[in-house]
Protein backbone atom coordinates (compact mmCIF):
# COMPACT_ATOMS: atom_id res chain seq x y z
CA UNK A 1 0.00 0.00 0.00
CA UNK A 2 2.89 2.31 0.87
CA UNK A 3 4.03 1.43 -2.68
CA UNK A 4 1.24 2.93 -4.50
CA UNK A 5 0.53 5.75 -1.96
CA UNK A 6 4.20 7.06 -3.45
CA UNK A 7 2.86 6.88 -6.81
CA UNK A 8 -0.17 8.88 -6.35
CA UNK A 9 1.63 11.89 -6.73
CA UNK A 10 1.12 13.29 -10.24
CA UNK A 11 4.39 13.26 -12.44
CA UNK A 12 5.29 17.07 -13.12
CA UNK A 13 5.03 17.58 -16.79
CA UNK A 14 8.10 19.82 -17.18
CA UNK A 15 10.61 16.61 -15.81
CA UNK A 16 8.98 14.22 -18.08
CA UNK A 17 9.25 15.98 -21.02
CA UNK A 18 12.86 16.75 -20.03
CA UNK A 19 13.46 13.12 -19.48
CA UNK A 20 11.54 11.75 -22.59
CA UNK A 21 13.82 14.80 -24.52
CA UNK A 22 17.06 13.08 -23.09
CA UNK A 23 16.07 9.55 -24.02
CA UNK A 24 15.41 10.84 -27.54
CA UNK A 25 18.82 12.73 -27.77
CA UNK A 26 20.58 9.16 -26.68
CA UNK A 27 19.37 7.58 -29.79
CA UNK A 28 19.71 10.21 -32.31
CA UNK A 29 23.54 10.48 -31.23
CA UNK A 30 24.76 6.66 -30.19
CA UNK A 31 24.14 5.09 -33.66
CA UNK A 32 21.00 3.66 -32.10
CA UNK A 33 18.86 5.44 -34.56
CA UNK A 34 20.80 4.23 -37.69
CA UNK A 35 19.93 0.26 -36.84
CA UNK A 36 16.29 1.05 -36.23
CA UNK A 37 16.08 3.37 -39.84
CA UNK A 38 17.54 -0.11 -41.61
CA UNK A 39 15.01 -1.77 -39.92
CA UNK A 40 12.22 0.10 -40.32
CA UNK A 41 13.00 1.23 -43.87
CA UNK A 42 12.82 -2.56 -44.69
CA UNK A 43 9.63 -3.37 -45.59
CA UNK A 44 9.94 -0.59 -48.59
CA UNK A 45 12.03 -3.37 -50.29
CA UNK A 46 9.68 -6.50 -48.88
CA UNK A 47 5.77 -5.70 -49.24
CA UNK A 48 6.05 -4.32 -52.47
CA UNK A 49 3.02 -5.27 -54.45
CA UNK A 50 1.22 -6.83 -51.53
CA UNK A 51 -2.25 -6.91 -49.94
CA UNK A 52 -3.16 -3.79 -47.88
CA UNK A 53 -3.27 -6.25 -44.97
CA UNK A 54 -0.04 -7.55 -45.70
CA UNK A 55 1.24 -4.27 -45.74
CA UNK A 56 0.35 -3.02 -42.50
CA UNK A 57 0.90 -6.52 -40.97
CA UNK A 58 4.37 -6.09 -41.52
CA UNK A 59 4.39 -2.05 -40.68
CA UNK A 60 3.17 -3.33 -37.10
CA UNK A 61 5.87 -6.23 -37.02
CA UNK A 62 8.67 -3.96 -38.50
CA UNK A 63 7.84 -1.03 -35.97
CA UNK A 64 8.00 -3.54 -32.68
CA UNK A 65 11.35 -5.02 -33.84
CA UNK A 66 12.97 -1.21 -34.61
CA UNK A 67 11.15 0.12 -31.37
CA UNK A 68 13.08 -3.09 -29.84
CA UNK A 69 16.19 -2.17 -30.90
CA UNK A 70 16.01 1.75 -29.84
CA UNK A 71 14.32 1.25 -26.67
CA UNK A 72 15.00 -1.91 -24.79
CA UNK A 73 18.92 -1.40 -23.93
CA UNK A 74 18.51 1.90 -23.60
CA UNK A 75 15.60 1.99 -21.54
CA UNK A 76 17.50 -0.41 -19.25
CA UNK A 77 20.62 1.35 -19.58
CA UNK A 78 19.25 4.65 -17.95
CA UNK A 79 18.65 2.71 -14.64
CA UNK A 80 21.73 0.35 -14.93
CA UNK A 81 24.53 3.08 -15.57
CA UNK A 82 23.54 5.41 -12.69
CA UNK A 83 21.84 8.17 -14.54
CA UNK A 84 18.30 6.97 -12.77
CA UNK A 85 20.13 7.76 -8.98
CA UNK A 86 21.32 11.45 -10.30
CA UNK A 87 17.83 12.03 -11.17
CA UNK A 88 16.72 10.98 -8.01
CA UNK A 89 18.97 13.09 -6.61
CA UNK A 90 17.23 15.90 -8.44
CA UNK A 91 14.28 14.97 -6.87
CA UNK A 92 12.67 13.02 -9.66
CA UNK A 93 10.50 9.68 -8.66
CA UNK A 94 9.95 6.88 -9.89
CA UNK A 95 6.77 7.29 -12.39
CA UNK A 96 8.09 10.52 -13.78
CA UNK A 97 11.28 8.79 -14.78
CA UNK A 98 8.83 5.90 -16.26
CA UNK A 99 6.63 8.45 -17.57
CA UNK A 100 9.77 10.50 -19.57
CA UNK A 101 11.09 6.99 -20.90
CA UNK A 102 8.03 5.78 -21.98
CA UNK A 103 6.88 8.92 -24.05
CA UNK A 104 10.66 8.89 -24.94
CA UNK A 105 10.19 5.79 -26.67
CA UNK A 106 6.63 6.04 -28.25
CA UNK A 107 7.88 9.53 -29.92
CA UNK A 108 10.59 7.36 -31.54
CA UNK A 109 8.01 4.70 -32.46
CA UNK A 110 5.79 7.06 -34.10
CA UNK A 111 8.50 8.39 -36.35
CA UNK A 112 9.51 5.00 -37.19
CA UNK A 113 5.76 4.31 -37.87
CA UNK A 114 5.37 7.61 -39.85
CA UNK A 115 8.29 6.65 -42.23
CA UNK A 116 6.57 3.43 -43.22
CA UNK A 117 3.59 4.81 -43.26
CA UNK A 118 3.94 5.63 -47.49
CA UNK A 119 4.47 2.09 -48.47
CA UNK A 120 1.54 0.91 -45.93
CA UNK A 121 -0.88 3.21 -47.59
CA UNK A 122 0.59 3.20 -51.10
CA UNK A 123 -3.08 2.97 -52.84
CA UNK A 124 -5.44 3.24 -50.50
CA UNK A 125 -8.38 5.69 -51.29
CA UNK A 126 -9.95 8.46 -49.72
CA UNK A 127 -12.75 6.18 -48.52
CA UNK A 128 -10.31 3.75 -46.66
CA UNK A 129 -8.94 6.90 -44.16
CA UNK A 130 -11.10 6.03 -41.33
CA UNK A 131 -10.41 2.67 -40.78
CA UNK A 132 -6.86 3.24 -41.76
CA UNK A 133 -7.23 5.81 -38.77
CA UNK A 134 -8.58 3.12 -36.93
CA UNK A 135 -5.59 0.37 -37.76
CA UNK A 136 -3.16 3.12 -36.54
CA UNK A 137 -4.86 3.58 -33.39
CA UNK A 138 -4.27 -0.26 -33.00
CA UNK A 139 -0.51 -0.63 -33.66
CA UNK A 140 -0.32 3.14 -31.12
CA UNK A 141 -1.56 0.62 -28.78
CA UNK A 142 0.58 -2.49 -29.58
CA UNK A 143 3.74 0.21 -28.94
CA UNK A 144 2.37 1.52 -25.94
CA UNK A 145 2.07 -1.86 -24.44
CA UNK A 146 5.43 -2.84 -25.51
CA UNK A 147 6.87 -0.19 -24.00
CA UNK A 148 5.31 -0.83 -21.48
CA UNK A 149 6.64 -4.13 -20.65
CA UNK A 150 9.75 -3.46 -22.06
CA UNK A 151 10.25 -0.98 -18.77
CA UNK A 152 9.08 -3.50 -16.53
CA UNK A 153 11.96 -5.81 -17.76
CA UNK A 154 14.35 -3.03 -17.61
CA UNK A 155 13.96 -2.41 -13.80
CA UNK A 156 15.36 -6.11 -13.63
CA UNK A 157 17.64 -6.44 -16.32
CA UNK A 158 20.34 -4.65 -17.08
CA UNK A 159 20.91 -3.23 -20.84
CA UNK A 160 21.75 -6.22 -22.80
CA UNK A 161 19.93 -8.52 -20.90
CA UNK A 162 16.75 -6.41 -21.66
CA UNK A 163 17.68 -6.63 -25.16
CA UNK A 164 17.77 -10.31 -25.30
CA UNK A 165 14.73 -10.49 -23.02
CA UNK A 166 12.67 -8.36 -25.41
CA UNK A 167 13.81 -10.02 -28.77
CA UNK A 168 12.91 -13.56 -27.42
CA UNK A 169 9.80 -12.48 -25.98
CA UNK A 170 8.81 -11.47 -29.49
CA UNK A 171 9.62 -15.13 -30.58
CA UNK A 172 8.63 -17.30 -27.33
CA UNK A 173 5.29 -15.81 -27.30
CA UNK A 174 3.59 -16.54 -30.12
CA UNK A 175 5.57 -20.19 -29.72
CA UNK A 176 3.79 -20.54 -26.73
CA UNK A 177 0.75 -19.94 -27.80
CA UNK A 178 0.45 -21.73 -31.26
CA UNK A 179 2.96 -24.55 -31.60
CA UNK A 180 0.80 -26.79 -29.16
CA UNK A 181 3.65 -26.92 -26.18
CA UNK A 182 1.22 -25.89 -23.51
CA UNK A 183 -0.74 -29.21 -24.59
CA UNK A 184 2.13 -30.89 -23.14
CA UNK A 185 1.84 -29.47 -19.61
CA UNK A 186 -0.56 -30.19 -16.73
CA UNK A 187 -3.95 -28.29 -17.07
CA UNK A 188 -3.37 -26.34 -14.55
CA UNK A 189 0.20 -24.84 -15.46
CA UNK A 190 -0.75 -25.09 -18.87
CA UNK A 191 -4.07 -22.60 -18.02
CA UNK A 192 -1.60 -20.25 -15.66
CA UNK A 193 1.10 -19.87 -18.89
CA UNK A 194 -1.30 -18.91 -21.72
CA UNK A 195 -3.48 -16.61 -19.54
CA UNK A 196 0.38 -14.76 -19.06
CA UNK A 197 1.37 -15.25 -22.63
CA UNK A 198 -2.35 -14.22 -23.90
CA UNK A 199 -1.89 -10.70 -21.33
CA UNK A 200 1.24 -9.39 -23.45
CA UNK A 201 0.50 -7.38 -26.22
CA UNK A 202 1.70 -9.22 -29.50
CA UNK A 203 1.90 -8.99 -33.04
CA UNK A 204 -1.36 -11.67 -33.49
CA UNK A 205 -4.04 -9.36 -31.34
CA UNK A 206 -3.01 -6.51 -33.83
CA UNK A 207 -2.77 -8.41 -36.92
CA UNK A 208 -6.34 -10.13 -35.79
CA UNK A 209 -7.73 -6.28 -34.96
CA UNK A 210 -6.09 -4.99 -38.73
CA UNK A 211 -8.05 -8.21 -39.98
CA UNK A 212 -11.26 -7.03 -38.57
CA UNK A 213 -11.42 -3.25 -39.31
CA UNK A 214 -9.64 -4.18 -43.17
CA UNK A 215 -12.11 -7.39 -43.42
CA UNK A 216 -15.34 -6.45 -41.66
CA UNK A 217 -14.34 -9.43 -40.11
CA UNK A 218 -15.76 -9.82 -36.24
CA UNK A 219 -13.26 -8.58 -33.63
CA UNK A 220 -11.35 -10.76 -30.96
CA UNK A 221 -12.48 -9.50 -27.90
CA UNK A 222 -9.54 -10.27 -26.03
CA UNK A 223 -7.11 -8.87 -28.58
CA UNK A 224 -8.90 -5.72 -27.81
CA UNK A 225 -8.99 -6.03 -24.30
CA UNK A 226 -5.60 -7.27 -24.16
CA UNK A 227 -3.97 -4.12 -26.92
CA UNK A 228 -6.25 -1.74 -25.11
CA UNK A 229 -5.33 -2.01 -21.16
CA UNK A 230 -2.12 -3.45 -21.29
CA UNK A 231 -0.31 0.31 -21.84
CA UNK A 232 -1.80 1.04 -18.33
CA UNK A 233 -0.91 -2.07 -17.14
CA UNK A 234 2.43 -2.66 -17.54
CA UNK A 235 3.59 1.15 -17.33
CA UNK A 236 2.28 0.73 -13.55
CA UNK A 237 3.73 -2.47 -12.54
CA UNK A 238 7.06 -0.95 -13.74
CA UNK A 239 6.18 2.34 -11.68
CA UNK A 240 5.71 0.14 -9.03
CA UNK A 241 8.73 -2.05 -9.60
CA UNK A 242 10.99 1.06 -9.66
CA UNK A 243 9.67 2.77 -6.99
CA UNK A 244 10.46 -0.26 -5.07
CA UNK A 245 13.85 -0.90 -6.34
CA UNK A 246 16.79 1.03 -4.43
CA UNK A 247 18.51 4.19 -6.75
CA UNK A 248 22.01 3.16 -6.32
CA UNK A 249 21.11 -0.52 -6.33
CA UNK A 250 22.59 -1.51 -9.24
CA UNK A 251 25.38 0.80 -8.66
CA UNK A 252 26.94 -1.79 -5.85
CA UNK A 253 26.36 -5.03 -7.38
CA UNK B 1 23.58 24.05 16.46
CA UNK B 2 21.41 22.48 14.21
CA UNK B 3 22.04 18.58 13.14
CA UNK B 4 21.94 18.34 9.38
CA UNK B 5 22.24 14.83 9.26
CA UNK B 6 21.78 11.95 11.73
CA UNK B 7 22.63 8.09 11.12
CA UNK B 8 22.03 5.79 14.32
CA UNK B 9 23.40 1.92 13.97
CA UNK B 10 22.59 1.78 10.53
CA UNK B 11 23.23 -1.51 8.81
CA UNK B 12 23.43 -2.66 4.95
CA UNK B 13 23.81 -5.83 3.65
CA UNK B 14 23.78 -6.48 0.07
CA UNK B 15 23.16 -9.84 -1.49
CA UNK B 16 26.21 -11.66 -2.79
CA UNK B 17 24.93 -12.78 -6.03
CA UNK B 18 23.95 -16.06 -7.83
CA UNK B 19 27.15 -17.81 -7.27
CA UNK B 20 26.94 -17.66 -3.39
CA UNK B 21 23.31 -17.83 -3.12
CA UNK B 22 21.33 -16.90 0.50
CA UNK B 23 24.94 -15.42 1.23
CA UNK B 24 25.28 -11.66 2.16
CA UNK B 25 28.14 -8.86 2.17
CA UNK B 26 27.66 -6.70 5.32
CA UNK B 27 28.89 -3.21 4.19
CA UNK B 28 27.54 -1.19 6.91
CA UNK B 29 27.32 -2.51 10.25
CA UNK B 30 26.24 -0.21 12.81
CA UNK B 31 27.41 2.75 11.69
CA UNK B 32 26.44 5.96 13.88
CA UNK B 33 27.15 9.66 12.78
CA UNK B 34 25.70 12.95 13.32
CA UNK B 35 26.74 15.96 11.07
CA UNK B 36 26.04 19.36 12.34
CA UNK B 37 25.08 22.86 10.25
CA UNK B 38 27.84 23.89 8.22
CA UNK B 39 30.37 21.10 8.88
CA UNK B 40 32.81 19.86 6.20
CA UNK B 41 33.47 16.56 7.16
CA UNK B 42 36.03 14.23 5.99
CA UNK B 43 34.96 10.59 5.55
CA UNK B 44 38.55 8.20 5.70
CA UNK B 45 38.34 4.72 5.40
CA UNK B 46 40.35 2.05 3.75
CA UNK B 47 38.76 0.12 1.05
CA UNK B 48 35.65 -1.89 1.76
CA UNK B 49 35.23 -0.06 4.90
CA UNK B 50 31.28 1.20 3.81
CA UNK B 51 31.93 4.89 2.93
CA UNK B 52 30.72 4.57 -0.52
CA UNK B 53 27.79 2.70 0.86
CA UNK B 54 27.05 5.17 3.94
CA UNK B 55 26.99 8.19 1.63
CA UNK B 56 24.26 6.63 -1.04
CA UNK B 57 22.15 6.04 1.87
CA UNK B 58 22.81 9.67 3.63
CA UNK B 59 21.44 10.62 -0.37
CA UNK B 60 18.71 8.29 -0.09
CA UNK B 61 19.31 5.93 -2.73
CA UNK B 62 20.23 2.75 -1.02
CA UNK B 63 17.53 1.67 2.01
CA UNK B 64 19.61 0.65 5.24
CA UNK B 65 18.31 -2.83 6.07
CA UNK B 66 18.09 -1.13 10.04
CA UNK B 67 19.03 1.42 11.55
CA UNK B 68 17.60 5.18 11.47
CA UNK B 69 18.77 8.32 9.33
CA UNK B 70 17.46 11.18 9.97
CA UNK B 71 17.83 14.91 7.92
CA UNK B 72 17.41 18.16 9.11
CA UNK B 73 15.58 17.04 11.95
CA UNK B 74 13.10 14.48 10.71
CA UNK B 75 12.93 11.00 9.26
CA UNK B 76 12.06 10.83 4.89
CA UNK B 77 8.74 9.21 3.77
CA UNK B 78 9.52 5.33 3.24
CA UNK B 79 9.46 6.11 -0.47
CA UNK B 80 10.45 9.23 -0.93
CA UNK B 81 13.92 10.76 -1.08
CA UNK B 82 15.56 13.73 1.30
CA UNK B 83 15.13 17.18 -0.13
CA UNK B 84 18.28 19.70 -0.11
CA UNK B 85 20.39 16.73 -0.37
CA UNK B 86 22.83 16.27 -3.12
CA UNK B 87 25.39 14.06 -4.27
CA UNK B 88 28.24 13.79 -6.38
CA UNK B 89 29.60 10.41 -7.34
CA UNK B 90 33.42 8.41 -7.62
CA UNK B 91 32.30 7.90 -11.22
CA UNK B 92 30.84 9.55 -14.21
CA UNK B 93 26.67 9.07 -13.69
CA UNK B 94 25.59 11.38 -16.37
CA UNK B 95 24.07 11.36 -20.20
CA UNK B 96 27.87 10.61 -21.77
CA UNK B 97 26.05 11.80 -25.34
CA UNK B 98 25.24 15.18 -23.56
CA UNK B 99 27.13 18.14 -23.73
CA UNK B 100 28.52 20.04 -20.06
CA UNK B 101 25.53 22.76 -20.65
CA UNK B 102 23.40 20.41 -21.89
CA UNK B 103 23.89 18.20 -18.83
CA UNK B 104 23.28 20.94 -16.48
CA UNK B 105 20.38 22.50 -18.18
CA UNK B 106 19.17 19.12 -18.11
CA UNK B 107 19.99 19.02 -13.92
CA UNK B 108 18.09 22.49 -13.84
CA UNK B 109 15.12 21.66 -15.82
CA UNK B 110 14.16 18.65 -12.97
CA UNK B 111 14.57 21.55 -10.24
CA UNK B 112 11.09 23.58 -12.05
CA UNK B 113 13.26 26.93 -12.40
CA UNK B 114 11.76 29.43 -14.78
CA UNK B 115 14.08 29.93 -17.98
CA UNK B 116 15.82 32.77 -16.65
CA UNK B 117 16.69 31.45 -13.21
CA UNK B 118 17.85 28.16 -15.59
CA UNK B 119 20.19 29.99 -17.03
CA UNK B 120 21.68 32.00 -14.57
CA UNK B 121 22.05 28.91 -12.16
CA UNK B 122 23.85 26.78 -15.28
CA UNK B 123 26.17 29.62 -15.96
CA UNK B 124 26.90 30.12 -12.18
CA UNK B 125 27.61 26.62 -11.82
CA UNK B 126 29.79 26.35 -14.89
CA UNK B 127 32.10 29.79 -13.42
CA UNK B 128 31.95 27.85 -10.17
CA UNK B 129 33.72 24.92 -11.38
CA UNK B 130 35.97 26.23 -14.08
CA UNK B 131 34.23 24.44 -17.12
CA UNK B 132 32.55 27.69 -18.92
CA UNK B 133 34.69 27.12 -21.71
CA UNK B 134 34.12 23.18 -21.90
CA UNK B 135 30.35 23.86 -21.49
CA UNK B 136 30.02 22.74 -25.50
CA UNK B 137 32.05 19.63 -25.36
CA UNK B 138 30.39 16.15 -24.81
CA UNK B 139 30.83 14.81 -21.64
CA UNK B 140 32.04 11.24 -23.02
CA UNK B 141 35.44 13.75 -24.04
CA UNK B 142 35.71 14.70 -20.72
CA UNK B 143 38.88 13.94 -19.00
CA UNK B 144 38.01 12.48 -15.12
CA UNK B 145 39.32 16.06 -13.88
CA UNK B 146 36.72 17.83 -15.54
CA UNK B 147 33.89 14.74 -14.72
CA UNK B 148 34.53 15.58 -11.39
CA UNK B 149 33.97 19.49 -11.68
CA UNK B 150 30.75 18.49 -13.66
CA UNK B 151 29.62 16.18 -10.23
CA UNK B 152 29.94 19.29 -8.30
CA UNK B 153 28.18 21.78 -10.98
CA UNK B 154 25.19 19.11 -11.44
CA UNK B 155 24.91 18.93 -7.29
CA UNK B 156 25.11 22.74 -6.51
CA UNK B 157 22.52 23.35 -9.26
CA UNK B 158 19.82 23.11 -7.26
CA UNK B 159 21.44 24.39 -3.99
CA UNK B 160 21.53 21.73 -1.84
CA UNK B 161 22.15 21.96 2.28
CA UNK B 162 23.77 18.80 2.33
CA UNK B 163 26.19 17.97 -0.06
CA UNK B 164 27.60 14.37 -0.47
CA UNK B 165 30.80 13.81 -2.46
CA UNK B 166 32.19 10.44 -3.38
CA UNK B 167 35.69 10.36 -3.73
CA UNK B 168 35.49 14.05 -5.35
CA UNK B 169 39.27 14.83 -5.35
CA UNK B 170 40.40 11.46 -6.71
CA UNK B 171 41.69 12.14 -10.62
CA UNK B 172 42.44 15.96 -10.19
CA UNK B 173 45.92 17.00 -11.06
CA UNK B 174 47.39 19.18 -8.38
CA UNK B 175 46.56 22.62 -9.73
CA UNK B 176 42.91 20.85 -10.38
CA UNK B 177 42.94 19.68 -6.69
CA UNK B 178 43.83 22.93 -5.07
CA UNK B 179 40.80 24.87 -6.94
CA UNK B 180 38.44 22.28 -6.17
CA UNK B 181 39.70 22.26 -2.38
CA UNK B 182 39.07 26.29 -3.10
CA UNK B 183 35.27 25.50 -4.06
CA UNK B 184 34.75 23.28 -1.24
CA UNK B 185 35.02 25.73 1.30
CA UNK B 186 33.46 28.29 -0.74
CA UNK B 187 30.75 26.35 -0.29
CA UNK B 188 31.68 25.85 3.13
CA UNK B 189 31.73 29.00 3.93
CA UNK B 190 28.13 29.70 1.84
CA UNK B 191 27.14 27.21 4.77
CA UNK B 192 26.30 23.87 2.71
CA UNK B 193 26.98 21.30 4.65
CA UNK B 194 29.94 18.95 3.09
CA UNK B 195 30.54 15.42 3.55
CA UNK B 196 33.97 14.51 1.77
CA UNK B 197 34.38 10.96 1.23
CA UNK B 198 38.71 11.03 -0.09
CA UNK B 199 41.54 8.91 -0.07
CA UNK B 200 43.57 12.72 -0.18
CA UNK B 201 44.87 12.85 3.22
CA UNK B 202 46.43 16.11 2.71
CA UNK B 203 43.30 17.81 1.11
CA UNK B 204 41.45 16.38 4.46
CA UNK B 205 43.59 17.25 6.48
CA UNK B 206 43.29 21.05 5.07
CA UNK B 207 39.66 21.11 4.55
CA UNK B 208 38.07 19.31 7.16
CA UNK B 209 36.54 20.06 10.44
CA UNK B 210 36.41 16.88 11.78
CA UNK B 211 37.77 13.50 10.17
CA UNK B 212 36.17 10.16 10.64
CA UNK B 213 37.74 6.82 10.08
CA UNK B 214 35.54 4.67 9.08
CA UNK B 215 36.57 0.49 9.46
CA UNK B 216 34.60 -2.35 8.83
CA UNK B 217 31.60 -0.22 8.37
CA UNK B 218 31.41 1.55 11.36
CA UNK B 219 32.64 5.00 12.41
CA UNK B 220 35.19 3.77 14.24
CA UNK B 221 37.19 6.89 14.66
CA UNK B 222 36.93 10.83 15.12
CA UNK B 223 39.94 13.19 14.69
CA UNK B 224 40.43 16.97 14.97
CA UNK B 225 42.51 17.60 12.14
CA UNK B 226 43.88 21.25 13.62
CA UNK B 227 45.47 19.21 16.64
CA UNK B 228 48.42 18.18 14.17
CA UNK B 229 51.71 19.62 14.61
CA UNK B 230 53.32 17.92 11.63
CA UNK B 231 56.53 17.55 13.69
CA UNK B 232 58.67 14.68 13.53
CA UNK B 233 60.04 11.70 15.80
CA UNK B 234 62.44 9.06 15.16
CA UNK B 235 61.12 6.10 16.41
CA UNK B 236 64.31 3.39 17.17
CA UNK B 237 64.17 -0.57 17.97
CA UNK B 238 67.29 -0.58 20.32
CA UNK B 239 68.90 -3.19 22.24
CA UNK B 240 68.40 -2.98 26.24
CA UNK B 241 66.32 0.21 26.00
CA UNK B 242 66.16 1.41 29.18
CA UNK B 243 69.92 1.66 29.83
CA UNK B 244 69.75 2.85 25.68
CA UNK B 245 67.15 5.65 27.00
CA UNK B 246 69.86 6.54 29.68
CA UNK B 247 72.13 7.29 27.60
CA UNK B 248 70.62 9.07 25.31
CA UNK B 249 68.95 11.24 27.31
CA UNK B 250 72.47 12.86 28.37
CA UNK B 251 72.68 14.17 24.73
CA UNK B 252 68.67 14.49 23.79
CA UNK B 253 66.70 15.26 27.03
CA UNK B 254 63.52 14.95 25.18
CA UNK B 255 64.20 11.77 24.00
CA UNK B 256 61.30 9.43 25.92
CA UNK B 257 61.05 5.43 26.47
CA UNK B 258 57.62 4.09 25.24
CA UNK B 259 57.33 0.37 25.32
CA UNK B 260 60.10 -0.54 24.41
CA UNK B 261 61.08 2.05 21.59
CA UNK B 262 62.66 5.31 22.06
CA UNK B 263 60.63 8.07 20.72
CA UNK B 264 63.15 10.91 19.61
CA UNK B 265 61.54 14.77 18.13
CA UNK B 266 63.66 15.84 15.66
CA UNK B 267 62.61 19.16 15.60
CA UNK B 268 65.14 20.65 12.58
CA UNK B 269 67.31 18.16 13.04
CA UNK B 270 68.31 14.79 10.65
CA UNK B 271 67.27 11.61 11.80
CA UNK B 272 71.34 11.00 10.33
CA UNK B 273 72.45 13.58 13.28
CA UNK B 274 70.09 11.57 16.10
CA UNK B 275 71.51 7.88 14.43
CA UNK B 276 75.53 9.31 14.48
CA UNK B 277 74.34 10.27 18.37
CA UNK B 278 73.11 7.14 19.21
CA UNK B 279 76.12 5.52 17.93
CA UNK B 280 78.56 7.89 20.02
CA UNK B 281 76.90 6.90 22.98
CA UNK B 282 76.58 3.19 22.39
CA UNK B 283 73.13 2.90 21.80
CA UNK B 284 72.39 -0.16 19.29
CA UNK B 285 69.72 0.45 17.09
CA UNK B 286 68.28 -1.82 15.77
CA UNK B 287 65.45 -0.24 13.50
CA UNK B 288 64.11 2.94 13.21
CA UNK B 289 61.54 4.91 11.68
CA UNK B 290 59.96 8.12 11.16
CA UNK B 291 56.45 8.99 12.43
CA UNK B 292 54.93 12.14 11.95
CA UNK B 293 52.12 13.99 13.81
CA UNK B 294 49.69 13.94 11.14
CA UNK B 295 46.44 12.46 9.70
CA UNK B 296 48.30 9.93 7.94
CA UNK B 297 49.93 8.62 10.77
CA UNK B 298 47.03 9.02 13.04
CA UNK B 299 45.01 6.96 10.59
CA UNK B 300 47.73 4.03 9.78
CA UNK B 301 47.61 3.65 13.47
CA UNK B 302 44.10 3.55 13.69
CA UNK B 303 43.75 1.42 11.10
CA UNK B 304 46.72 -1.11 12.95
CA UNK B 305 48.98 -1.13 9.59
CA UNK B 306 52.28 0.37 9.28
CA UNK B 307 52.82 3.70 7.98
CA UNK B 308 55.88 3.25 7.05
CA UNK B 309 58.30 0.75 6.15
CA UNK B 310 61.03 0.20 8.95
CA UNK B 311 64.41 1.47 7.90
CA UNK B 312 67.38 -0.92 7.42
CA UNK B 313 69.61 -1.54 10.20
CA UNK B 314 71.90 1.28 11.06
Amino acid sequence: MKNIRALRDLPRLSCVVAIARIRIKRVLRTGLGVAALFIAGAPWLLVEGATLFARLSALAEFSVVSLTVLAAGAIADDIDSGEYAILLTHGVSAIEAIAGGAIGSLALGLVIVALQLPIALHGVVTWQLTPMLLCMFWLAALLAGWVGIMLLFATMLSGKANAVAMVGLLIAVPVGLESGLLERFPPAPAAVLRSALQAIPQLHYVNAMFRGVIYRSPASPLAAVVLLTSPIVWFTLAALRLNRIEGAGRLTQ
Amino acid sequence: MSIVLSASRLVKRYRAGVAQWGASIEALRGMDLELAHGELLGLLGPNGAGKSTFLLCAAGLLRPDSGTLSWFGSSRAPFGRPPGVAYVPERSLYPRFLSVREALEFYATLHELSGTERAERVRAALDRVGLAEHSNKRIAHLSRGMVQRLGVAQAVIGRPRLLLMDETLSGLDPVGAREMRELLRGLRDEGVTIILSSHDMLSLEHLASRIVVMKDGQAHAAIDPSGFTGERTLVLTVDAPPLAARRLQTRRPSATLQGDELHIPLGSDSPEDVLAECLAVGVGVRASAIRRDDLEQRFFDLIDRPSRVAEPNV
